[in-house]
């Protein structure tokens, strides 16, 4: 669906859409992570270098369950930078 | 039910009530009891008592989840076993307590918990007949059991039919509540081969509303669940297979024939086939069907590809890939309407200001001429200079530690689950970031309130 859409913009449009989210989702993360513990930092780690994406999804959902509310808060911070 | 009382031979001592407290029949005579005979009943009714009572009580907490079971609106998969199981307790129970009643039949009956319901005797008796084909042979055994299953899975899709009409039936709501029968309905919409479902979609589509932005939305997530749905149940599903491919094949065509920007029939039907593969369903003849209708070359040539990994994992890795994609789907049962409303405002947009901007980004897909519009102002000075800030302010990057560029990755995986789970943060995000861009480039600032916390049109004085 979200492929879809962004489909229908131009190339140009779309690779900058790509980038930003990117960049949303990268920041959000290290925020996200920033916030854990060193015992936390030294598990998401090693959960993330294997190979198992239940661990992975759990450690997600367990630790940073609120992912979608500072992406919005990084999103509106990202449009901020560019408008200045 | 009437019975009809019919008085005994007045020769003969009256066999529904002893002449003298205590008494007993034997051999069509009442008599006194013997000391011994009273002392064992005392005995007797004591250890009966405590039987009966922790019975009764068995049986009052199985009615009360039976109940409970029964007064939701509408019943999963889940709570179909749960009460096959419970109404199968229950009739155990209540044949164990009936089994003494039976052999002394001159004993008076005492009312116990046993009076239970009509809904529920009726549903203890259905199983009950299953129960007792226990002791009957392996056939009658499974004959009754496949009946039980039958009755119920009729009484459930009969429910279902019921809610439909009520709904057909009222006179505001119709379409959300249309939409959540649909979601209760569909992980048991193969016992009607889908048919009650496709009512609901037609209907719907009679229904569309003028702004169709987050109609729209919601409609291609419920279409994409009910193609999955499908997939998912292909086993359990009772019909040939080129009955169940042709009725997939057929919702999903059907419904990319209504103009929706956010439906892709590709990327479902590529969905599907996936789903199917990991379920061992054979590709020639079988799956094949499904892949024939994906028309974009690309997607049909990457599907091709990943019917063929998928051939290649263990049984394990197929299951998991599957019970993963169930969680997902689950998680994902928050409307889109509420998420996006959410979202919306915590981008500091208010309700006025999204019914603005949402109706904008459709107009400006709709409009054929925006392409071409936003093709020519790509080349412009000012884009170009707007692109740069993109990236200046997107290559800012600090120190990443591993561990989050892995997260990442793993989040934008689609696999992943998470990569669905916030598929529509990031369709919000990524579509409000595009308007951004195009409204910068299309000269219309609407974001002004996004960025500084006020809608322009308030800045004015």
């Amino acid at each position: 669906m979200q492929q879809n859409f962004l489909n229908s913009f131009p190339p140009e449009i779309r690779d900058t859409v790509s980038e930003l989210y990117d960049t949303i989702l990268e920041r959000s993360l290290m925020r996200a992570y920033k916030n854990l513990g060193d015992e936390k930092k030294a598990m998401m780690a090693k959960i993330f270098n294997s190979d198992n994406d239940e661990e992975k999804n759990n450690f997600l959902q367990d630790y940073i369950g609120n992912l979608q509310d500072i992406m919005a808060e990084e999103a509106k911070k990202i449009v901020e930078e560019i408008k200045k | 039910m009437r019975f009809e009382q019919i008085p005994n031979n007045p020769t003969e001592p009256s066999k529904e009530q002893p002449p003298y407290p205590g008494w007993v029949l034997e051999n069509g005579i009442w008599r006194k009891r013997t000391e011994e005979e009273d002392a064992e009943s005392t005995e007797d009714k004591e250890d009966k008592n405590i039987e009966e009572e922790e019975t009764d009580k068995k049986l009052r907490s199985l009615e009360e989840e039976l109940k409970e079971l029964d007064s939701k609106e509408y019943i999963n998969s889940d709570d179909i076993k749960r009460k096959e199981k419970l109404e199968m307790e229950y009739a155990e129970l209540g044949r164990q307590a009936k089994e003494p009643e039976e052999k002394k039949p001159e004993e008076n009956k005492k009312p116990s918990a046993a009076a239970y319901s009509a809904e529920a005797a009726a549903s203890a008796a259905k199983a009950g007949k299953a129960m007792e084909g226990k002791e009957e042979g392996p056939k009658e055994k499974k004959g009754e059991k496949e009946k039980e299953k039958e009755n119920l899975e009729k009484e459930i899709t009969a429910n279902f039919y019921d809610e439909l009409k009520k709904i057909q039936s009222m006179s505001k709501g119709k379409t959300k509540r249309y939409f959540q029968l649909i979601e209760s309905w569909q992980d048991l919409a193969y016992l009607d081969d889908y048919k009650g479902i496709q009512n609901i979609f037609s209907e719907l589509d009679r229904l569309k509303p003028k702004k169709v932005f987050f109609y729209n939305l919601k409609k291609t997530q419920t279409v994409d669940k009910v193609g999955l749905t499908m997939a998912l149940n292909y086993k359990e599903w009772e019909l040939e297979d080129k009955e169940k491919l042709k009725i997939i094949k057929n919702f999903v065509n059907k419904q990319s024939k209504e103009k929706n920007i956010f439906y892709s029939k590709d990327e479902i039907l590529k969905e599907i086939a996936q789903i199917l593969a990991s379920e061992n369903i054979p590709y020639k003849n079988n799956i094949d069907v499904i892949v024939k209708e994906i028309k974009n070359p690309n997607i049909k040539s990457e599907t091709i590809a990943r019917m063929a990994d998928i051939e290649k994992e263990s049984i394990e890795k197929k299951k998991q890939s599957l019970q993963n994609l169930k969680e997902d789907m689950k998680r994902d049962k928050l409307p889109p309407d509420k998420i996006t409303t959410e979202l919306l405002e915590k981008f500091g947009l208010d309700k006025e200001a999204v019914s603005k901007v949402l109706p904008e980004l459709v107009k400006l897909f709709e409009d054929p001429k925006t392409k071409e519009k936003v093709q020519k102002l790509i080349n412009t000075k000012e884009f170009q200079a707007f692109r740069k800030t993109i990236e200046k302010v997107t290559k800012e990057k600090g120190e990443i530690p591993e561990a989050v560029a892995k997260a990442k990755e793993h989040i934008k995986k689609k696999e992943s689950g998470w990569g669905t789970a916030l598929g529509i943060t990031g369709w919000i995000i990524s579509s409000l970031l595009s308007l951004a861009l195009l409204v910068v480039v299309l000269g219309v600032d609407y974001f002004t309130g996004l960025a500084g916390g006020k809608k322009k049109k308030l800045d004015k004085k």
